[in-house]
């Protein structure tokens, strides 16, 4: 074949396309409703991995927590391009006691304003408030309330494990996360009055959306010479990765299992029509066309019906997923509502990635290309003359 | 010059086999406008498809202007059969998706002739069937005599040596029938084209340079004129 008729057979391919305008559409309808339910699948799932990552980091600990930082380094130190707030956290180990009852609990001094900006723990609070700057406040979970039977306003004594040192806070609220380890003893109260002002301190870094969390632990690496340890929520919470993973590698297998029987209806119906017009192929044949050229006009075909199809099928997936984000999401509160990953909001909202928009159509060409070959090795077996007396 | 030497052809069938042209000699030179005549069955198409290399004869041998057709490889045949033949078909001999100059364009461009050459072939074709404002209509909007005659433009678009026509006027009424035959006969001879046609026409046969009339698959006459 002439280098240059590859050219000439995409044209006639095209024609034949364009030209069989009802039969063309029929087919792509089916590729292009494909594409955009599994880019809207995608988006959807992208979506879920969001929510529960929001849902459990965003509660608490941040996407990375960067643990006994010295007094001396300041929270600015570790802002960065990706990153939405640092926040600056004090804790110390201890007991509270009230009257004979006593339990281990760590206290946390934290800044009340900038973590009811950045983090849904105030959502969970369901008595209270969060301890007011300045004043001996304590906010404590509920499990520990129970414990310690004890109200609003009442006051419980915290015990320094190291010094033995006490002070006394009044109860300012009382939450309940959902999480095991933060119900279990982590307490609250303002920064400024947290009995250990010079010590080191733990950041909960916050990063925006779709901001790798090994591209913000690079930048501390090279920022900080002294030991310091940082980790991601990936390292901390393995449960919560494997589960994104096998997510991810879920939606992987159904991408290639939809358009694995996509391409078996694509063929089909290619075979379908080519037989009701193999006159046309007995003729081309018997005007000298080859078989190598008649094999590659129908690739050329298939693979080009799913091309345009697919571009049509990425913009209705990327409209869907557009369209669900404007109506607020998808609220799945019902059905997560016990779900610890789903600890503060069970919304969804649909999130485009690249692996989203490229793998439904890629893997939809691939089967294409699979899908042209039943159909071009059946013109391509018969004779000219065979066709020609068949029909 | 085709020469075909002691062709067979044998095709197995419900009916079992069946001996469609049966041991075939025959000179046809070149220039010449032949009709093979016969009764449905004869072996008239058979004959014709083995001559274009359509078919491969069971036994003998086909030479067409002096190569073996017969025993060119599938790649060969076919650059062959784009260069050398033109074929015209009782019926449905368009390409559904093309236009009319589309359709005579297409062997154009499979033997590389293209831009300006191309494009004024087509226009003399299409002048020539008397189809020019019917250039860009598709052929479900043409009638059954003019869709032969386009068919016979594009058989001849690429000057073939050979024309191998197949009862191109079945279909059509004695008048189109006869204008079309007409047709072809002047393009072939403005191209100096061999043309081997098979036919139940006597009018047509009667135009012929050799006649050669076939029964059961044998040749029972051949006759020049």
């Amino acid at each position: 074949m002439k280098p240059g008729l590859s050219g000439f057979w995409t044209r006639i391919a095209f024609l034949f396309l364009i030209r069989s305008g009802r039969i063309t559409a029929a087919l792509s309808f089916m590729v292009v409703t494909a594409v955009a339910a599994l880019i809207f699948l995608s988006a959807l799932a992208v979506g879920v991995e969001d929510a529960m990552l929001r849902n459990t980091v965003g509660l608490f600990s941040g996407h990375i927590t960067g643990y006994e930082l010295p007094a001396s380094v300041q929270r600015e130190k570790l802002l960065a391009p990706g990153v939405h707030a640092v926040l600056k956290r004090t804790c110390l180990p201890g007991m509270l006691s009230m009257r004979s009852i006593s339990h281990p609990a760590t206290l946390c001094g934290v800044n009340a304003a900038r973590e009811s900006a950045v983090t849904a723990l105030e959502k969970k609070i369901s008595k209270g408030r969060y301890p007011a700057p300045g004043r001996h406040e304590i906010l404590i979970s509920r499990d520990l309330a129970e414990i310690f039977n004890v109200r609003i306003d009442d006051v419980l004594r915290f015990s320094r494990q190291t010094s033995g040192h006490t002070i006394d806070f009044s109860v300012s609220g009382i939450y309940q996360a959902g999480l095991p380890g933060l119900d279990r003893g982590l307490t609250f109260c303002p920064l400024d009055v947290i009995p250990a002002k010079d010590a080191s301190w733990s950041a909960a870094v916050f990063l925006n959306d779709g901001v790798e969390p090994d591209a913000i632990l690079e930048i501390y690496r090279q920022r900080f010479s002294e030991p310091v340890r940082f980790e991601s929520w990936e390292s901390q919470m393995p449960g919560l990765r494997q589960l994104i993973e096998l997510e991810a590698i879920s939606m992987v297998i159904i991408i290639f299992l939809v358009f694995g029987v996509v391409a078996i209806g694509i063929a089909c119906s290619f075979v379908i029509f080519i037989i009701r017009n193999m006159r046309e192929y007995g003729i081309m044949k018997a005007m000298g066309v080859t078989t190598a050229e008649m094999s590659l006009l129908i690739v050329i075909k298939v693979v080009l019906m799913n091309f345009m199809a697919c571009a049509a099928g990425v913009l209705a997936g990327i409209l869907a997923v557009w369209g669900v984000a404007q109506l607020g999401g998808i609220d799945l509160t019902a059905f997560t509502s016990h779900n610890p990953y789903f600890a503060v909001s069970g919304v969804i909202y649909p999130r485009l990635t690249a692996f989203s928009m490229w793998a439904p159509p890629a893997v939809a060409l691939m089967f294409s290309l699979l899908a042209g070959i039943w159909p071009a090795a059946l013109v391509a077996r018969k004779r000219a003359a065979d066709i020609l007396r068949w029909i | 010059m085709i020469a075909l030497s002691h062709i067979t052809k044998t095709f197995r069938s419900g009916r079992g086999l069946v001996n469609a042209v049966v041991d075939v000699s025959l000179n046809i030179y070149a220039g010449y406008f032949a009709a093979i005549m016969g009764k449905s069955g004869s072996g008239k198409s058979t004959l014709l498809n083995c001559i274009g290399g359509l078919e491969m004869p069971g036994q003998g041998e086909i030479s067409c202007f002096g190569t073996p057709i017969n025993r060119l490889k599938a790649g060969k045949l076919s650059r062959f059969q784009r260069r050398h033949v033109g074929f015209v078909f009782q019926r449905g001999n368009l390409l559904s998706y093309l236009t009319i100059a589309e359709n005579i364009g297409l062997p154009l461009t499979l033997n590389g002739i293209v831009g300006l050459e191309r494009t004024q072939r087509i226009k003399r074709l299409l002048v020539g069937i008397d189809l020019e404002a019917a250039a860009k209509a598709l052929p479900h909007e043409l009638s059954g005599g003019e869709i032969q005659r386009v068919s016979m433009a594009r058989a001849i678009a690429h000057h073939p040596k050979l024309l191998l026509v197949d009862e191109p006027t079945a279909n059509l009424d004695t008048i189109s029938g006869t204008q079309l035959v007409q047709l072809m006969r002047n393009l072939g001879k403005e191209n100096g084209c061999t043309i081997i046609m098979a036919t139940h026409d006597r009018d047509i046969t009667n135009r012929a340079d050799m006649l050669i009339t076939l029964k059961d698959g044998q040749v029972i006459s051949e006759e020049e004129r």
